[in-house]
C-alpha cells in the first residue's frame, strides 16, 4: 500500500481502520476543515454578526429618531448619523477577543478544580460555537461559562447549576441555561470530543517501547529524558494546543507528536525513524537511508510504509508547530476597546442614548460657558 | 437548521410517554422511511439539559454500526430536543415473552451474534452501554437487532476515574456491581449479554432477584459465592459479603439447567458469566468462540422468527424512556 | 574384489569420503538428474548457495538442491524406472473413469508401460521422451483438472479420517468427565447418607432407599444426557463429512465474519506487559513501561478486584495514539470537496 491509500478515497477494503474510526468521528466529518474552509466560514461568520448588529442597531435607531426628532434634526447628519455611530467588530478583531476569552474558560475551570478533559472539552465548545456565530450576536461571557457547565455533564463531571453559578460574579443560573440549548444547536448537536492528551500518554508508552526496548537507541536516551518529554509535551498542550487552531487541522495524535516534537525534536524524530522507517539499527549503520521499497514491504504496523508517509507525517507535525504558534495575541488596552465595541454591537440602544447624552452634556456646556465667560 | 427540519419529518401518533421524553412515530417525507421522533423536553430540569439526554445524543452521533439503533437526524423543535431514530417495530423481550413463538438453537445464536457485533463495536470505540437487556434490544423489520437507549452509557475515561455502580438494570447487573466496584470495566456489558444469552435459552429471566440484596442472592445461588480464591481481591470491594456461601455450580448442573445446549453453547455462556471479571472473556474472544462456528449455522436475519402476525403491537413500543 | 568395493561404496561417500563406520548418521541421496549417490552434509555443502555441477567427475550435470531426495531401492536402476513411472503417471493421469471402455482404458495403461520402459532402458528414449514432452504440452489442461480433482480426492479423504479420529476423542472426553463427575457425585451421596443416617432420627432404610432412588432417576437422566451429547456430536460429525459440507455450503456461499470487518487485526504497536512488580521507585523496567502515576493503581485491591487492569489502561491510549494519526486532514478535505 501506498499513501494514496490513505486519502480516505480509494480505500478498497472494508475493514475499518483505527483511522477509519477517527473519520467516522463526528470531529473529523463535522469540525475538521481545510485553513481556506476555516477562513470562510469565520469571514461569513463575522459578515452575519455584523449584519444582525447592523439590524438591531436600526430597529433601535429608527425607535430613538422617531422619539427625540429634536437633537436628530440637529445632529443627524453629524454626529448622530448611522456612519459615525456605527463601528462594528472586524474579523480580526473579533479573532483577538475570542482568544483573550478563551483564556477565561481555562481560568473558570481550574477555579472549580475540573479535569483536563473537561476544560479541553469547553474550549472545544466554545471555539466550535464561534465558527459559526459571531461576538456580536452572542457575547461571549455567557456563552464560556454555558460551554463550561455542558462540558462539565457531557464529561461525567456533574455540578448542579446553583454551585457552578455561585462563585461566579453576575452570572443567575439563567444566564447559563438559556444559552444551554443555543450552544448544542449550534455544536449540531455533537458533543464528543477527541483531545490530544490520551494520545500523547500513548506515545510516552511507545516512545518507551521503541526507544528503550530491548536497549536504549541511544545511550542519551533515557527513561528520565522521556518522562521529562512527556511532561514538556503536555505543557505545550495546555499552553498551544488548547488554545490555537490546530484542533480543527490536525487529529489528536498529530497534535500529539507536534507537542513532543516541539518539546524535542531529537528524540521525537528519532522516534519516528524508527517507528516508521523500521530504523532498527544503531545510527552509526547506513541502514538509516534504506529506500522505502524493501522497507515499506516488511512492516506490517500502520498500512502506508516508508519514506512517503514518514515525510508527510514529519511534514505534518512541523506545520501544525508552526500553527501552533500563530494564535491571535492582543494586550489588555485592545481587548478592552474591542470590549466596548461589542458590548455597544450587541447593546445599540445603549450606544445611541450614550452619544446623545454626550451631545446634550455638550450642548448644555456650550450654553453655560457663555456665563462661565462672565464670572 | 431548525424549523426547516421540522417539516422534513412527520410525527403521527404518539406511541410512549416516559418522564423526559415522548416518542411519536412518524415518516421521513422524503424517502417515507418509517421513523421514531424522541421529543426531550427540555427546561423542566433545574441543571438544564438531562444528563440521560446527553449522553443518548453524545454516543449515538459517534456510532454507526448495523447492530446499534441510527440516530438520523437531531433537530430542535419549540425549544425541545428531538431525536430523530430509525423506526424498530419490536424488541427480544416481547420475542422472549412470546409463548407462541419457537425459537430454535440458530435463531439464538443469531441475536447473541448481532448483539455480541453491536456491543463489540460500542467498547471498540470505548464506550460502556451499561444497561444491557432484552428490551434494549430492539428488532428491525429486516430482523436486525439494534442495540438501543443509551441513556446510562459513557465513554471509559481516565484511570483512576470513579464509575457509579448504580447502572445496569438490577437482572442483569454483574456481581462486581453488586459489591459497589467504582473502577468497573467493559466486563459488565459481556455479564449482561451473558445473562441474555441464559434467557434467549430459558425463555424466563435467568436471575430474577426481586431487590438488591435478593439479587447478591439469586446470583450466587445459581452460580456460587465469590471468594478471595476464585477472585481474587473480591473482598476489597466496598459492599462485598459473604454470608451465605453456596458452592459453584457443577457442570452437570449447568448442563441441566440449559438442557438444549451444546457443550459450546454452555463453554461461551459460562465464559461470559464468569464472576471474576477479569476471568470473563471480552467482546473480541466471545465474537471468535467457537459456539459460533460449530453447527448450526446461525439463522440469517430475514428468516428470524416475529411477532406472530401483528405487526404494530402497541405493547411493544411503550418501552422505557 | 567387486563386492567389497561395491560394499565400501554403500558406506563411504565418494566425494567426503567420509565413513559409516565413522559417522553412523550419515545419509546418501541422489538426484533425479543422474543418480550420483552424495552424502546429506556434501548436498548442503555444495547445493546450498544454488545450482551446481554433480561433483562426480565426467557427470558435470547441474542439480538443484530441492531435487536430492533419499534412496528408497537399493538398486539405482529401479529407483530410477520408479521415478520415471512417477512422472509418467503424472502426465497420463487418466482414471478408469475417463474411459467409457475397460479395453481402451487397458490400451492407455499398456501405452504408459511402454514409455516407462523406453525412458528406462534407453530405448529410443529421446524420441519418447520428446513424445512425452509434446503429449504434456497438448493437454496441458487437462492433465491440471485431473490432477486438481485426484488431489481433492486424497484431502477429502486425510480430512474424514481426521475427523473420525476427532469424533472418537471428543466422545472419549465427555465419557471421561461423566465418569469423574459421577464417580464425585457418588462419594458426596454416600457421604450425605452417612451424615442423615447419624443425624437423623428417620429410619434408615428409608434414607438409603430414597438414596438409592435418587441415584437411579440420576442415572437414567445421565444415559438420555450422553445419549443426546453423543447425538450432536454425529451431528457435527456429519457436517464434516466433505460430501455433506458441500451441500451446506452451497445454501450459503458467504464465508461468515464474526467481525464484519469491525476489527483491526494488526496493531500498529507492540505493547508491552505490565511490570510483574509494581515499584514506583524503579525507573528502568526492562520489558515493561515505566509510569509511576497510573502503575500505583495496580498496586490497589478495590481496582482490581473490580476487573481494573494496568493492561486495559496502556492498550487503550496506544489505541488512541494510532487513531487518526494517517488522516490528513488538508489532504482529505480537499480531495472531498474536488
Amino acid at each position: 500500500m501506498t499513501s494514496k491509500d490513505n486519502d480516505g478515497s480509494e480505500r478498497k477494503s472494508s475493514r475499518v481502520s483505527t483511522d477509519d474510526l477517527y473519520r467516522r468521528s463526528t470531529q473529523f466529518k463535522l469540525w475538521s476543515f481545510t485553513k481556506d474552509e476555516l477562513e470562510t466560514i469565520r469571514k461569513s461568520s463575522n459578515e452575519k454578526g455584523k449584519t444582525y448588529a447592523n439590524a438591531k442597531f436600526d430597529k433601535v435607531y429608527e425607535r430613538i429618531k422617531a422619539e427625540q426628532t429634536d437633537i436628530f434634526s440637529k445632529y443627524g447628519g453629524a454626529e448622530l448619523s448611522k456612519n459615525v455611530l456605527v463601528d462594528l467588530i472586524t474579523l480580526q478583531e473579533e479573532r483577538k477577543y475570542l482568544n483573550f476569552y478563551s483564556k477565561n474558560i481555562i481560568q473558570a475551570a481550574n477555579f472549580f478544580q475540573m479535569p483536563t478533559q473537561v476544560k479541553a472539552s469547553a474550549m472545544a465548545f466554545f471555539k466550535r460555537f464561534y465558527l459559526f456565530n459571531s461576538v456580536m450576536q452572542y457575547h461571549p461571557k455567557y456563552v464560556l461559562y454555558t460551554c463550561l457547565f455542558l462540558a462539565a455533564k457531557s464529561e461525567n463531571y456533574f455540578i448542579s447549576i446553583n454551585s457552578f453559578c455561585e462563585p461566579l460574579q453576575k452570572t443567575e443560573p439563567k444566564d447559563v441555561l438559556d444559552l444551554e440549548f443555543i450552544v448544542l444547536q449550534s455544536l449540531k448537536f455533537t458533543i464528543m470530543v477527541h483531545h490530544p492528551f490520551r494520545p500523547l500518554y500513548g506515545f510516552f508508552l511507545d516512545f518507551q517501547e521503541v526507544l528503550l526496548q530491548p536497549s536504549p537507541a541511544s545511550s542519551d536516551i533515557t527513561i528520565d529524558k522521556i518522562g521529562q518529554l512527556y511532561d514538556q509535551a503536555k505543557k505545550w498542550l495546555n499552553d498551544h494546543g488548547l488554545i490555537s487552531d490546530v484542533s480543527f487541522f490536525y487529529t489528536p495524535p498529530q497534535i500529539a507528536l507536534a507537542a513532543m516534537y516541539d518539546s524535542n525534536p531529537r528524540i521525537t524524530e528519532k522516534y519516528l525513524r524508527r517507528k516508521f522507517l523500521k530504523d532498527k539499527e544503531p545510527l552509526n549503520t547506513i541502514k538509516e537511508e534504506e529506500p522505502d521499497g524493501v522497507d515499506a514491504q516488511q512492516k506490517d504496523s500502520l498500512p502506508p510504509k516508508g519514506t512517503e508517509v514518514f515525510d508527510l507525517l514529519v511534514k505534518t507535525i512541523r506545520k501544525c508547530v508552526e500553527d501552533s504558534k500563530t494564535s491571535q495575541e492582543s494586550t489588555l488596552e485592545e481587548s478592552t476597546k474591542i470590549g466596548e465595541k461589542c458590548f455597544f454591537a450587541n447593546n445599540p440602544e445603549k450606544l445611541i442614548n450614550k452619544k446623545i447624552k454626550k451631545l446634550k452634556k455638550l450642548e448644555a456646556q456650550e450654553q453655560e460657558s457663555p456665563q462661565e465667560a462672565k464670572v | 437548521m431548525t424549523e426547516v427540519n421540522e417539516l422534513k419529518y412527520s410525527k403521527e401518533r404518539k406511541v410512549g410517554e416516559g418522564t423526559y421524553a415522548v416518542v411519536y412515530l412518524g415518516k421521513q417525507m422524503k424517502t417515507k422511511r418509517s421513523i421514531a421522533i424522541k421529543e426531550i423536553k427540555t427546561g423542566l430540569f433545574k441543571d438544564g439539559l438531562d444528563m440521560s439526554a446527553i449522553r443518548e445524543v453524545k454516543y449515538l452521533q459517534e456510532l454507526k454500526h448495523l447492530n446499534v439503533i441510527e440516530l438520523i437526524d437531531v433537530f430542535s423543535s419549540a425549544n425541545n430536543l428531538n431525536l430523530v431514530l430509525e423506526f424498530l417495530p419490536c424488541d427480544l423481550e416481547v420475542l422472549i415473552k412470546d409463548q407462541s413463538i419457537i425459537f430454535k438453537p440458530s435463531d439464538i445464536k443469531s441475536w447473541l451474534l448481532m448483539t455480541l457485533r453491536g456491543v463489540h463495536h460500542c467498547h471498540r470505540n470505548f464506550i460502556l452501554h451499561r444497561d444491557l437487556k432484552p428490551n434494549n434490544l430492539l428488532i428491525a423489520p429486516d430482523g436486525q437487532l439494534k442495540i438501543a437507549d443509551f441513556g446510562l452509557a459513557r465513554s471509559l475515561g481516565n484511570p483512576n476515574e470513579d464509575l457509579s455502580p448504580m447502572v445496569v438494570t438490577r437482572w442483569y447487573r454483574a456481581p462486581e456491581l453488586l459489591f459497589g466496584a467504582k473502577h468497573y470495566t467493559y466486563a459488565v456489558d459481556i455479564w449482561a449479554v451473558g445473562i441474555i444469552f441464559a434467557e434467549l435459552m430459558l425463555r424466563i429471566p435467568y436471575l430474577p432477584g426481586k431487590d438488591d440484596v435478593d439479587q447478591l442472592d439469586v446470583t450466587f445461588r445459581a452460580l456460587g459465592t465469590p471468594t478471595e480464591s476464585n477472585w481474587p481481591n473480591v473482598s476489597s470491594l466496598p459492599l462485598y459479603n459473604a454470608l451465605k456461601v453456596y458452592p459453584p455450580p457443577s457442570r452437570q448442573e449447568i448442563r441441566l439447567r440449559f438442557s438444549a445446549a451444546t457443550e459450546k453453547a454452555l463453554d461461551l455462556l459460562m465464559s461470559m458469566t464468569q464472576l471474576d471479571p477479569s476471568n470473563r472473556c471480552d467482546s473480541t474472544s466471545a465474537l471468535l468462540h467457537e459456539y459460533f462456528l460449530e453447527l448450526p449455522k446461525h439463522t440469517t436475519p430475514a428468516q428470524l422468527p416475529k411477532k406472530g402476525g401483528v405487526q404494530e403491537d402497541e405493547s411493544s413500543k411503550r418501552r422505557k424512556l | 574384489m567387486n563386492i567389497t568395493e561395491d560394499e565400501r561404496g554403500n558406506d563411504m561417500c565418494p566425494i567426503c569420503r567420509t565413513d559409516r563406520y565413522l559417522s553412523p548418521n550419515m545419509n546418501f541421496l541422489i538426484n533425479p538428474e543422474c543418480y550420483h549417490k552424495i552424502c546429506e552434509s556434501c548436498v548442503d555443502r555444495i547445493f546450498s548457495l544454488g545450482p551446481a555441477p554433480c561433483p562426480y567427475a565426467k557427470c558435470g550435470k547441474i542439480l538443484r538442491k530441492n531435487k536430492f531426495k533419499k534412496q528408497i531401492f537399493d538398486d539405482i536402476n529401479i529407483e530410477r524406472e520408479v521415478d520415471i513411472r512417477k512422472r509418467v503417471s503424472t502426465i497420463y493421469n487418466k482414471t478408469q473413469d475417463d474411459f467409457e471402455d475397460l479395453k481402451d482404458y487397458n490400451q492407455y495403461l499398456e501405452n504408459i508401460e511402454n514409455i516407462v520402459f523406453n525412458l528406462a532402458n534407453d530405448q529410443d528414449a529421446s524420441n519418447t521422451e520428446a513424445e512425452l514432452v509434446a503429449y504434456e504440452k497438448e493437454h496441458k489442461v487437462e492433465i491440471l483438472e485431473r490432477q486438481m480433482r485426484q488431489s481433492q480426492k486424497n484431502a477429502d479423504l486425510a480430512q474424514y479420517q481426521e475427523a473420525v479420529a476427532r469424533l472418537k476423542q471428543e466422545k472419549l472426553k465427555i465419557q471421561q468427565h461423566m465418569e469423574m463427575e459421577d464417580l464425585e457425585f457418588k462419594k458426596q451421596q454416600r457421604q450425605e447418607v452417612l451424615d442423615k443416617l447419624s443425624n437423623s432420627n428417620a429410619n434408615s432404610d428409608d434414607i438409603i432407599n430414597q438414596a438409592t432412588n435418587n441415584s437411579l432417576k440420576r442415572s437414567n437422566s445421565r444415559k438420555r444426557q450422553l445419549q443426546q451429547i453423543n447425538n450432536q456430536l454425529e451431528q457435527s460429525f456429519e457436517n464434516m463429512i466433505p460430501g455433506n459440507q458441500k451441500k451446506v455450503e452451497e445454501g450459503n456461499k458467504t464465508p461468515f465474519t464474526p467481525f464484519m470487518g469491525d476489527r483491526m487485526i494488526e496493531k500498529p504497536y507492540r505493547m508491552l506487559a505490565a511490570p510483574e512488580i509494581v515499584d514506583i521507585n524503579v525507573s528502568s523496567v526492562v520489558n515493561s513501561y515505566y509510569d509511576p502515576f497510573v502503575n500505583q493503581f495496580a498496586k490497589n485491591k478495590e481496582f482490581l478486584g473490580a476487573g481494573w487492569r494496568l493492561e486495559a489502561v496502556y492498550e487503550r491510549a496506544l489505541e488512541e495514539a494510532f487513531m487518526g494519526l494517517g488522516c490528513f486532514i488538508e489532504e482529505e478535505k480537499k480531495a472531498n470537496t474536488t
